[in-house]
């Protein structure tokens, strides 16, 4: 029975070790060794439509906000583990419940990975890690962490490059000048799921995604350049796939070549997709400006070449701060394909396939503008409360909406309140 | 903002006696002067003998992990006295409390650095930083004492 347990002496340790248990790595140190803090988010929004949902991001909720109060699409509970296991090695766990592609609220682990800091300017993560491409890529959960109710959907929520299973390398240094300079080059696989509507969620997961990040610091001013790339490793499940499969049999029962070049233009798997960031943002004083772009390069029907951008304009007025916020996207627009004579099969449905052709076009393209206004209010030292308005634009686009009926304009307000908070070590 | 060269501090002991250069009637004149002066501070054998507004920066807002002199850099601020830290921030970096809690919720929070070890008092700063080489704190002039190095004063005149 002893003989059987020593199996157990390795894991144990090193459990003891992560607990504190073990005798203090550094005698003096003050900070603990193991730190638990959290995040949450408590928030409620409402529109003035009833045909189309509102979403945060591509990889949340099937379903949005709409003109009855939701309190699922901005609230999100998040609990980090911290470790300090020895000089210069940390490691970091993080886990966030919020409403999910499957509409659960089932917790997801968004941050896994050991730090590694060996020398000065070295700095090696690897595990389960977010990219911070963009001021606040790596922190879109944690609403306290930045001024707005949520960050920027056209750019945040739909065309990012989300958590990755891999790692990072980062050198930082300092010039003379007091500019402060940091490289990173990632690479890893894709982490995630999106909701398609009426059918299963598409699965990013095992996506290889690599890129490299130039942070430049000088003073208030902060400049971030960033280029990445995946390649998808998965195609749409049903109905697309259904769709596809019909089209393919029906190029060739019907010996026409475009119901087959409708099904190939369907197609997702390998997919190269570009993300080239640029940003600018300014910290000083009452002011605070952040403007960024991103121009997406790919070339796929369902997956088009788009450009991103938002820019925000705040002014603090002590614990009031409020702002404004433009952000907008466009992707190139594409054809529907030509299904040929496949809709005249007799086949039950067969007629609705241009119909579908459209929406998922519609689905795909991007061309929405979000006009933004609120108020952040730091009414305590962990937690504050915002309001904001957003007037939504958006010209055949349909790709950050779950449409419930036919019929919408194009043109919805939001309106939002949240509580963001934070605890344990995090609160300042 | 403007910076005290270390050269020209003289005598540490705030409860000695003798005029130091740094404690000249002209500086500490109260209608001249609104805020008392703020020091960063580090362990004498950390290895780092000055440092500038920049890397001061640099560590305390979680750009870098080490001191110049390769130890891994131990930041600590005292919590006791919220008006000390918006000082040191606004002083430092012009960003009030509120934006300095919000950034570093978006960095602990990505798991790209850890905040500034709390201490309660100033007292409490000097002793973490007695402890480990590696720590460096601020404090106002008026808590310094000859055991700690001080590396930058960042002048009371220049306090919000």
């Amino acid at each position: 029975m002893r003989k059987n347990r020593k199996w157990l002496r390795g894991p144990l340790q090193g459990l003891a070790l992560l607990l504190g248990l073990a005798p203090p790595l550094l005698a003096q140190d003050p900070q603990p060794r193991v730190s638990l803090s959290g995040f949450g988010t408590l928030g409620v929004g409402i529109s003035d439509s009833h045909l189309v949902g509102f979403m945060r991001e591509g990889t949340q909720a099937p379903n949005g906000i709409l003109d009855h109060p939701n309190a699922s699409v901005d609230s999100r509970l998040g609990l980090q583990l911290q470790g300090h296991l020895a000089d210069g090695l940390d490691a970091t766990v993080q886990g966030v419940s919020k409403y999910r592609y499957d509409g659960t609220f089932k917790p997801q682990l968004t941050l896994a990975f050991l730090n590694w800091n060996p020398a000065g300017s070295l700095e090696l993560r690897a595990g389960r890690i977010a990219i911070e491409q963009v001021l606040g890529a790596a922190s879109l959960d944690v609403g306290y962490s930045y001024l707005w109710v949520r960050p920027s959907v056209e750019f945040f929520g739909l065309r990012t490059l989300p958590t990755l299973d891999g790692g990072d390398l980062s050198y930082s240094f300092a010039l003379p000048s007091g500019t402060n300079l940091k490289a990173t080059a990632f690479a890893g696989s894709i982490v995630a799921k999106a909701p398609v509507q009426g059918g299963a969620p598409y699965d990013f997961t095992g996506s290889p995604a690599s890129g490299a990040l130039l942070l430049v610091q000088h003073g208030p001013w902060e400049v971030r350049l960033s280029h990445s790339r995946t390649r998808l490793k998965n195609e749409f499940g049903s109905p697309i796939a259904d769709l596809r499969n019909f089209l393919a049999g029906a190029s060739v029962i019907l010996q026409d070549p475009r119901p087959g070049q409708a099904a190939e233009a369907l197609l997702v798997k390998d997919a190269r997709v570009h993300f080239s960031t640029a940003e600018l943002s300014y910290m000083e004083g009452p002011l605070e400006f952040r403007g960024t772009f991103c121009r997406v390069d790919a070339d796929r029907l369902l997956v088009p070449p788009a450009k991103i951008g938002y820019a925000s304009l705040a002014y603090h007025l002590g614990a009031f701060v409020p702002y404004g916020l433009f952000s907008g996207g466009i992707s190139k627009p594409s054809a529907t394909p030509d299904a040929g004579a496949a809709p005249l099969l007799p086949v039950p449905g067969a007629n609705t396939v241009p119909a579908g052709l459209q929406i998922l076009v519609d689905h795909a393209h991007l061309d929405q503008r979000t006009y933004s206004a609120g108020v952040r209010w730091d009414w305590s030292t962990f937690a504050d409360l915002k309001f904001q308005v957003d007037h939504v634009r958006a010209h055949n686009s349909l790709t950050a909406w779950n449409v419930l009926e036919p019929g919408w304009k194009g043109k919805t307000t939001v309106f939002t309140a949240t509580l963001d908070f934070v605890f344990g070590r995090a609160k300042r | 903002m403007s910076l005290t060269p270390l050269s020209a501090l003289g005598s540490l002991d705030p409860a000695s006696n003798e005029p130091t250069r740094w404690e000249s009637p002209l500086i500490f004149a109260p209608a001249l002067i609104p805020q008392e002066d703020l020091v960063v501070v580090v362990n004498p054998a950390s290895g780092v003998t000055h440092l500038t507004r920049d890397e001061v920066v640099n560590i305390f807002m979680g750009r870098q992990r080490r001191l110049p002199s390769g130890l891994i850099a131990l930041p600590v601020e005292p919590v006791a006295d919220p008006e000390l830290r918006a000082r040191f921030y606004e002083s430092l970096v012009k960003v009030s409390l509120v934006q300095v809690r919000s950034y570093w919720a978006r960095l602990f929070f990505s798991g790209q650095a850890q905040p500034p070890w709390q201490a309660q008092t100033p007292e409490e700063v000097l002793q973490v930083v007695l402890a480990n080489k590696g720590a460096i704190g601020f404090v106002p002039r008026k808590a310094l004492n000859s055991k700690v190095h001080p590396v930058l004063v960042l002048r009371g005149e220049d306090h919000p």
